[in-house]
């Protein structure tokens, strides 16, 4: 029995002298939700090309459904369902047009599934594409991608540029897909509560690397954000700061030092204790806390 | 849904959000024993959450003997459990005493009078 739907490894790659990717190994288990963030340019839509078979792997290798999209692409991208950011669907056809020649493609294509999307989303059958709102573009872009009910559904920045209730209803689909089928999903988005919402695990990509994976809560749980009373004058001190093995960030805040540390609050107070310091406070933890102290310019100081 | 409200700001898992105001839901009798919790895929659906997430808090529900499984038929809130613990009830009646307090002082009526109100509608089994 398969296990892993996605398998990457060490795969890297060069745009001219920009290292997009920098060996990344990664492998997305069945049935779960993944959600893949960073920064504009961290890697995150090169990445998902791959996996679509859109690149081919220059070092390292893609595999899903166990074959190599680049190179079986009518096989691995007949399970496979895609929602692009940039939405590029054909602007002449009306909704339904679109539904019938999406359904050539994908030998499981259920109609009735997309006939009741398109009711359930408000989308007039008749209704040309180029006619149609942003919203309206995302969510007919959706439709056509989790339709023929796809083993991996891959969502790249889907709620970019959507109002509130597009992003509703884009999200409430990925919910009802998880829910519904053993579908793997993958969606990259820039709204991180969006993210810790509907994910199983994260993915965090940052120049290139995936610096972080696993559930929201184990990765929060090794995120602790204290303030602390320290001497920093003091040379030990300064060189924890510095270099401290235990230290993700260290910023100074208000005449006290904010530190971003894995150890729990006993096995952190003892080294602050240590160092002639104490806590002070113990701040709460977001997603977006998380991914700012690791990919914070002023990292280990300032 | 029961107008549970999640937080994103950092404290709590989400999982967690969803144990604790179901156990409140139960405590103020919105919820009574016996009634079903809605199907995970429901409630996932109208928080707007995770499945597995809705799974997750269930199982934690069901650790606690709040409620319990039926295989293939739901999630059940068990029977004559109060879900809160002595510490926890005195909290929830504390802070609504809390509030009764500065409404009455605020309109000036008098504390037995309150008590009065009080016995009454714990007879009518309000």
């Amino acid at each position: 029995m398969m296990h892993n739907i996605v398998e990457i490894s060490k795969l890297s790659r060069n745009f001219q002298a920009t290292k997009a990717l920098d060996n990344i190994s990664l492998e997305l288990d069945t049935g779960k939700v993944y959600g893949l963030v960073g920064e504009n340019g961290a890697g995150k839509s090169t990445l998902i090309k791959h996996i679509i078979g859109a690149l081919q792997p220059q070092i390292g290798s893609v595999k899903v459904f166990g074959k190599s999209p680049a190179q079986y692409p009518v096989e691995v991208l007949s399970k496979i369902g895609y929602l692009s950011e940039e939405r590029d669907l054909p602007m002449w056809m009306r909704a339904r047009e679109f539904m019938d020649h999406t359904e050539a493609f994908f030998p499981d294509w259920d109609m009735g599934l997309a006939c009741d999307l398109m009711q359930k989303f408000h989308i007039d059958p008749k209704l040309k594409i180029k006619n149609m709102s942003r919203g309206q573009k995302a969510r007919t872009g959706l439709i056509a991608a989790v339709s023929h009910r796809p083993e991996l559904l891959v969502l790249d920045e889907p709620s970019s540029g959507l109002d509130v209730m597009a992003r509703y209803d884009i999200l409430s689909e990925v919910v009802n897909t998880a829910a519904s089928s053993r579908s793997t999903i993958l969606f990259s988005s820039h709204l991180l509560d969006e993210v810790e919402r509907v994910t199983d695990d994260i993915i965090m990509i940052h120049q290139g690397k995936i610096i972080l994976t696993g559930h929201v809560d184990a990765i929060k749980s090794r995120n602790n954000r204290y303030l602390t009373a320290l001497d920093s004058e003091n040379e030990k001190v300064e060189e924890y700061l510095k270099t401290g093995k235990n230290i993700i960030r260290a910023v100074r805040k208000d005449g006290e030092w904010l530190l971003v540390t894995p150890l729990s609050h006993d096995a952190f107070a003892a080294e602050m204790k240590a160092l002639g310091g104490t806590i002070t406070e113990k701040l709460p933890c977001s997603l977006e806390n998380v991914f700012i102290d690791h990919c914070s310019l002023e990292n280990h100081h300032e | 849904m029961y107008g549970i409200k999640l937080n994103f700001d950092g404290g709590m898992p989400i999982y967690l959000q969803v144990v604790n105001q179901i156990k409140h839901l139960i405590a103020s009798r919105r919820l009574q024993p016996g009634s079903e919790l809605p199907p995970i895929r429901k409630l996932a659906q109208s928080l707007l959450v995770n499945p597995n997430t809705v799974v997750k808090a269930y199982k934690e529900l069901e650790r606690q003997g709040i409620v319990f499984t039926k295989r293939g038929t739901g999630t059940f809130i068990s029977e004559g459990h109060s879900p809160l613990n002595k510490k926890e009830q005195k909290k929830v009646i504390g802070s609504l005493a809390g509030q009764l307090v500065t409404q009455a002082k605020l309109l000036n009526i008098p504390m037995a009078e309150i008590i009065q109100e009080i016995e009454k509608q714990f007879k009518e089994g309000a």
